[in-house]
């Protein structure tokens, strides 16, 4: 088909949804941040630049680092359990890969919230795995497993594990065979070919998995909140303190730099892959 | 994704989509809207209610200023009724959402205790009607706790280190700082407001939990062996976990009342007022306050209450929670000025993030 | 094709397992006769009784289909109507349009629901289903987008152009040729659109109103209080009737095929 030029209709209702309603409030929301709060009426129209200097005024360089670690580790343990799940899954049978693909997805219609309050079940004091590892007497006192950083990874991890499985499939199914085992036939090892042919091929699925968990992870407060305890909130916990305490200009501020963060990461992403949109999403 | 998952889905659309036709329709009922923490009205309060002919459509907010913020941006409408605590009146006030009460509408204003009327945020009644009040407390686990608990003074105590859930709010945990160094809760004065910073952010290696919702939760699992918590929460604890100690700090207690307001605005005006003279109804009232252990605000509910709900002291603190025995008479947070509060806002947000 | 080793296999059903467990303590703890905490006290149906007998949940749960299917329906024209003219045409903005419209799915929730709150606040737009539908088509967009936009990509060319050539008209080859080829990406962007809007919590929870009251949110609510027993029971009945969808579609598809099989014999 010729590639027409002219400026096509039916894009435009989606181009104005976009202009509408993602740049204009993003926009209204960032002059929003240069404005002072006030306890009466949320916020008043003065400008001042004193919410980012609180961001970096010190109070709040651990958190940040934190929030980073948190995502990081989160997607770092996404990729090393998802990964080698895509790569087994895509090898199946075509009906066993149905059932397993119907298997991951199936959570998804339940509610990630009572999904999040079955894990604090397991992991509370007398919750079943403690109860069961006192019962066994591998233990003497209950572990301290929930309301740590560790549970709230934890959390994160199984909820944002199928948004790097599904990337990662989409890339491992499209995976061309006979080059993996064209490079075998030439006498490469296993390793050796794995790390030479496989993984650069689907390079792009995981980056997008990497995206699709780590953007994510940044923002998402309900996890920490839940799991998390007095030491592990984070970025998202603090912006939705902020609102849920009327500091709208603040947690704007605050969104700002996280929003910062998420370009960044995507900027990256794409400087790697070479790609605009993301692998697999569907 | 594979063909049966779409088809599979396409099921559950179809079969929504009928559901979603069947209910569209809910009848003429007469609506009121309802604007609180969940379950601070009771569920068996609301199916009652509902029961005469009305739908209520409750929306829960988690603080105070949330409930503001809602209001706020409705401009005194969409809402009816909004029940929130003592602080956020005068912002409520000042910022017109909240409507004058008639009094002539009000079917039971007699039976408003007048012991909780007149305070501070609206010293004449013109706009709030007490609901509940509570002391929050503190309670613990003397199997994991190996000394007494008297005051504030003692969460801060080693021997608790990471054993500690608190309240999530603002204004009571600094609040408890400043009785601990006995100042007022209150305080506006910055150079006692920059020792309580020190001494709160001292406090958190003790804290393993800050949830000013469900606290209790972590306490009945033995997640938290201390906390400090509201008194329905404190109530809750001891009626699972009948081992635990109630503590009246020595310090003094803080006080809360939470009152029933009127959206300036309100779109169901009458319902507004019958549902409010539904609560003010002394057997309601003293139903209410049984079900979620707060106390009760009404004079009518006295003949309703429970000689065992009035002799328990998780709700009526005893005489040796009060002055003498005790350093101060009970408090009420207060609103303070826009700097003050910013003051207050940055310790705690810091104290989060440590 | 290589297959995989009975490890591999194994790997595949203990991380589904794990993915399950917490699904499936919901679902214990549904009949556990505590109203709060960790600890199982004894059998009960009573939670189902009164989910059933309150309808607590009746409302928010029809609100929230009732928003999926809106919000999935909208992204399904504009979507499937921007792929369809993206993928075969290039304009100097395009990049630059694009991007901004695929930016829902790819910044934090938190950052849309929270400048959707302040926006909607400042043109007096509040309450109701208006907002949130709003809010829920912005980021089903993209999916639709994406997926059907990866369909026509993947399209033959030819076989439009020797309709065409057949002396088809542009909308007859549109219908009778184009969309059966697209429609499954479309279907499945809708439902990937409907799944993410039936489970989002950040972002609706700025949006919340008195008459349009969520599950999720309704959820959150309940959880905030730590009492869900009734929830829990909520879930397990959701969970149950995917369950037993899946179980029709996979006796159906059985059946048909047996019956396929038969026809084909004779």
């Amino acid at each position: 088909m010729k590639q027409e030029k002219s400026f096509p209709k039916f894009l435009l209702p989606m181009y104005l949804w976009a202009v509408l309603l993602v740049a204009l409030p993003l926009g209204y929301f960032i002059f929003l941040s240069f404005l002072k709060q006030d306890m009466t009426y949320g916020f008043t129209l003065s400008f001042t630049l004193d919410n980012y200097k609180r961001i970096f005024s010190g109070d709040y360089q651990d958190m940040m680092l934190r929030s980073v670690a948190i995502s990081g580790l989160t997607t770092l343990l996404c990729f090393t359990v998802g990964y080698p799940f895509s790569y087994i899954m895509s090898r199946l049978s075509g009906r066993a890969r149905s059932v397993v693909m119907l298997l991951i997805v199936i959570p998804f219609y339940t509610n990630s919230l009572l999904r999040t309050t079955g894990i604090i079940t397991l992991l509370s004091s007398n919750g079943l795995i403690n109860t069961l590892l006192t019962h066994w007497g591998w233990i003497k006192e209950p572990l301290s497993l929930l309301y740590t950083p560790g549970a709230t990874v934890v959390g994160m991890v199984y909820s944002l594990l199928p948004f790097m499985i599904l990337p990662c499939y989409s890339v491992c199914q499209k995976l061309d065979r006979q080059t993996v085992e064209a490079a075998r036939d030439l006498g490469a090892s296993r390793v050796r070919s794995f790390f030479t042919v496989t993984l650069p091929l689907t390079l792009p699925g995981i980056l997008s998995g990497c995206v699709l968990t780590f953007v994510p992870t940044i923002g998402m407060f309900f996890i920490s909140d839940l799991l998390g305890g007095a030491r592990s909130s984070m970025l998202g916990n603090i912006i939705n303190q902020q609102i849920n305490g009327r500091n709208l200009p603040f947690a704007a501020a605050l969104s700002v730099v996280m929003l910062a963060m998420a370009l960044l990461f995507i900027g990256i992403y794409r400087a790697f892959s070479g790609k605009s949109e993301l692998e697999g999403i569907a | 994704m594979k063909l049966p998952i779409r088809k599979l889905l396409s099921l559950c659309l179809l079969f929504s989509m009928t559901a979603a036709l069947l209910t569209g329709c809910s009848g003429g009922k007469k609506q009121v809207n309802v604007l609180t923490y969940e379950g601070y009205i009771p569920d068996e309060i609301i199916a009652d209610y509902e029961a005469r002919g009305y739908q209520v459509n409750y929306t829960a907010a988690q603080t105070n200023e949330q409930m503001l913020d809602l209001l706020q941006a409705a401009k005194g409408g969409t809402y009816d009724i909004v029940i929130c605590d003592d602080y956020i009146i005068p912002s409520m006030i000042e910022s017109q959402v909240a409507a004058q009460l008639d009094y002539g509408r009000l079917s039971h204003a007699e039976n408003i205790d007048p012991h909780y009327q007149s305070q501070f945020y609206d010293e004449e009644n013109l706009y709030s009607i007490p609901y509940l009040a509570g002391f929050p407390l503190i309670v613990y686990d003397p199997a994991q706790v190996d000394f007494e608990i008297k005051g504030y003074a003692d969460l801060w105590d080693s021997r608790l280190k990471n054993k500690l859930v608190i309240l999530d709010q603002y204004r009571v945990i600094p609040g408890i700082t400043l009785l601990s160094m006995g100042q007022s809760m209150n305080t506006t004065d910055q150079a006692v407001l920059a020792q309580c910073r020190e001494k709160l952010l001292q406090l958190k290696p003790n804290v393993k939990l800050i949830d000013g919702s469900t606290p209790h939760v972590a306490l009945i699992n033995g997640d938290a062996a201390a906390g400090f918590v509201f008194t329905s929460q404190a109530m809750e604890v001891v009626k699972q976990r009948p081992d635990f100690k109630v503590v009246y700090p020595e310090e003094g207690l803080g006080f809360g009342v939470s009152c029933l307001m009127i959206a300036a605005n309100a779109p169901h005006m009458d319902a507004a007022y019958d549902f409010v003279n539904y609560l003010l109804d002394g057997e309601v009232s003293a139903k209410v306050s049984e079900l979620i252990n707060y106390i009760n605000c009404n004079t009518a509910a006295e003949a309703y209450l429970s000689a065992e709900f009035k002799a328990n002291p998780v709700v009526y603190p005893p005489d040796s929670a009060f002055p003498p025995a005790a350093k101060r008479a009970p408090e009420i947070i207060q609103t303070v000025d826009n700097e003050t509060n910013q003051i207050y806002d940055e310790m705690w947000t810091a104290f989060k993030n440590q | 094709m290589e297959k995989p080793s009975v490890w591999g296999k194994l790997y595949l059903a203990l991380i589904l397992f794990l993915l399950y467990l917490p699904i499936l303590v919901v679902a214990a703890y549904s009949f556990n006769a505590a109203s709060s905490g960790a600890q199982w006290t004894g059998f009960t149906l009573s939670w189902y009784k009164k989910l059933l007998e309150e309808g607590k949940y009746t409302q928010p749960l029809l609100h929230s289909i009732e928003l999926g299917l809106l919000s999935a329906f909208l992204a399904g024209v504009i979507g499937t109507a921007a792929a369809l003219s993206a993928a075969t045409r290039a304009f100097k903005t395009k990049g630059v349009f694009e991007s901004l419209s695929m930016l829902p799915i790819m910044i934090p929730e938190i950052i849309l629901g929270i400048s959707f709150m302040s926006m909607f606040a400042l043109v007096g737009l509040r309450g109701g289903m208006l907002p949130l539908v709003l809010a829920h088509t912005t980021f089903c967009i993209p999916y639709v987008y994406i997926i059907v936009k990866g369909r026509i990509r993947d399209l033959d060319p030819s076989v439009i152009e020797a309709a065409r050539t057949l002396g088809a008209t542009k909308i007859r080859a549109f219908l009778t040729v184009t969309l059966p080829i697209i429609l499954p990406a479309v279907l499945s962007g809708c439902l990937l659109s409907f799944a993410m809007s039936f489970d989002d919590v950040i972002i609706s929870s700025y949006l919340r109103g008195p008459t349009s009251e969520l599950l999720p949110t309704k959820i959150y609510a309940a959880l905030k209080l730590g009492v869900t027993p009734d929830v829990n029971a909520l879930f397990t009945l959701i969970l149950g009737v995917m369950l037993l969808l899946v179980a029709t579609m996979a006796v159906t598809l059985q059946i048909r095929k047996i019956l396929q099989r038969k026809v084909d014999a004779q």
